[in-house]
């Protein structure tokens, strides 16, 4: 294989995907949350892969602007597998690119619930415990450990997780290049993606009427029949709207955010939504 | 200290609540940390740790977790601690006259999440383009608007009172202000849309719907559909060929070299 490409990220280049993981959620929008500090902190590595071909550079920048969140504290391991994919991708023009994203896709929210719940249920209660209680006796040692406490953690796992996520990137796919099974990887990984997704599809998206009918000692409200019918149905329905929209009506999705935002308002104004 | 300048720092406290988030989710902006920065500011640095230790024990199971977004307990806590301090109110009281403005703070914070729909589109442009750092002066725009947000609500909050921010914040009609909080819920339905158009076909879409049932009628956590996920895979596919892909995967940091074949 060739070597030069491999060369290309070095130490400093993951130190510096370690950095830029403390700007994890500087900005945040609710159609894709956090994939803009995701470019931020990977996109210096892409250009350093990317950087001679401003086709495929740009790709890669569109790329990596699909919904993305995470955990703060596993986003240097993150960018480390991402930006190993990316190197993968360049040395072997058969990959499909979709790979990279399915891949993102099936990890990021099943890696995110076990982090969250160490980070934000186990430590950070910790954390709080200790300092309150010197809090209460008036102490300055209360607010002190209680960062301390939960950002040492923190910070082993960002500066110390992004090169184990480039060696695993590195590790796994190289072996599946030797033994051909790529494509069944990226089909797998396609298939682990989209059962995430339905779950995100379930418990992401909040679509509720707030119409009710029936005689005022018995009103019922339309969204729990809908409900009882299937959980979530109008959400769900949504979902498929924006995909039937985006996928055979090619919309731009700049007009589907501000049909939403326009239709939303109209709705909640008419007392429906 | 002149009320200015007071209004001043803790305004800067305001805009750390969202800052916090741009310096590696430090997770400073809680009250155990805000409420003795305030007291300091005030001149009264014992009264605001006790009044942190207090509030943190409030707003414990307040945090924002996924696309879950909790109530500001940086903002309450910034500005009841301020008002305790100043007027000598007890907790409770302060507390009645800062939350209204958390709430307020987020419903404007929901705007600008929804807006910022738009200004991805700008960030979008930028990358068709290969201009990468055009997508980065997008995202600092965004986060220091969101941090100007903060600090205004805190600063104006010191210097009119919190009544006289509510009444000018409640000219703004609230039709707008909970169909953004609305639109909240419907705008990720586009992000997830456009995630799915990248893997999903006619084939696939059956695996989606597995997914959806298991989180809607089993109310299973991502973590078991992962797994069940991965149960599928290892029987759809052979396993004997994926035993190659876990060892692989689970390897860190050493040579690979015992290979089967």
């Amino acid at each position: 294989m060739n070597s030069n490409t491999k060369e290309i990220i070095t130490d400093k280049d993951l130190r510096q995907i370690s950095w830029r993981a403390l700007q994890g959620a500087t900005s945040v929008n609710y159609e894709r949350f956090v994939n803009k500090p995701l470019l931020w902190q990977i996109g210096p590595a892409l250009k350093k892969i990317w950087g001679d071909d401003k086709e495929k550079f740009s790709e890669a920048l569109q790329r990596h602007l699909v919904f993305f969140l995470s955990t703060p504290q596993i986003k240097s391991w993150f960018g480390g597998l991402f930006v190993a994919l990316e190197v993968e991708l360049k040395e072997n023009p058969d990959m499909d690119p979709a790979y990279i994203n399915a891949v993102k896709t099936s990890l990021m929210g099943p890696l995110s619930g076990v982090f969250d719940s160490i980070f934000l249920n186990c430590i950070r209660i910790v954390a709080c415990a200790v300092g309150i209680s010197f809090a209460a006796q008036g102490s300055f040692l209360g607010p002190i450990l209680y960062a301390l406490i939960y950002n040492i953690p923190a910070f082993i796992m960002y500066f110390g997780t992004a090169k184990i996520g480039y060696r695993m990137g590195t590790a796994a796919v190289t072996n599946l290049q030797e033994s051909g099974l790529i494509n069944k990887v990226l089909e797998a990984a396609s298939i682990l993606g989209l059962i995430v997704i339905g779950g995100m599809v379930y418990s992401n998206i909040g679509v509720n009427l707030a119409l009710t009918f029936g005689p005022p000692e018995a009103l019922t409200s339309l969204n729990d029949v809908l409900n009882g019918i299937f959980p979530g149905l109008l959400g769900f329905a949504t979902f498929f709207l924006f995909y039937w929209l985006l996928k055979a009506k090619k919309v731009n999705t700049l007009y589907l955010v501000f049909g939403t935002l326009i239709a939303v308002v109209v709705l909640v104004a008419l007392g429906i939504m | 200290m002149s009320t200015l300048v007071q209004a001043f720092l803790l305004g800067l406290l305001g805009a750390y609540c969202h800052l916090d988030w741009a310096v590696g989710s430090l997770y400073l902006n809680r009250p155990i940390v805000l409420a003795p920065l305030v007291g300091l500011i005030l001149g009264d640095p014992t009264t605001g740790l006790l009044l942190g230790a207090e509030l943190e024990a409030l707003f414990l199971g307040s945090v924002t977790i996924g696309t879950y977004i909790a109530p500001d307990a940086g903002i309450s806590s910034i500005l009841a601690t301020a008002f305790a301090i100043h007027a000598g109110m007890d907790t409770q009281a302060a507390l009645l006259l800062a939350v209204p403005i958390a709430v307020l703070a987020t419903s404007l914070q929901n705007v600008l999440w929804a807006g910022y729909s738009f200004t991805s589109k700008i960030a979008d442009d930028y990358a068709a383009k290969g201009d990468e750092k055009g997508v980065y002066r997008v995202m600092w725009f965004e986060g220091i608007l969101n941090a100007l947000l903060k600090f205004l609500m805190v600063f104006l909050a010191w210097i009119y009172g919190s009544d006289s921010v509510v009444a000018i914040i409640n000219k703004i009609p609230a039709v707008i202000l909970n169909g953004m909080a609305t639109a909240g819920g419907v705008l990720p339905a586009i992000g997830l849309a456009m995630l799915a158009s990248t893997m999903m076909n006619k084939n696939n879409v059956i695996y989606l719907l597995l997914g959806y049932i298991g989180a809607a009628y089993l109310k299973l956590p991502t973590i078991a559909l992962a797994l069940i996920g991965i149960i599928i895979v290892v029987t759809k596919f052979d396993f004997s060929d994926f035993k190659n892909v876990l060892s692989a995967s689970s390897v860190v940091g050493k040579e690979v070299d015992d290979n089967e074949f």
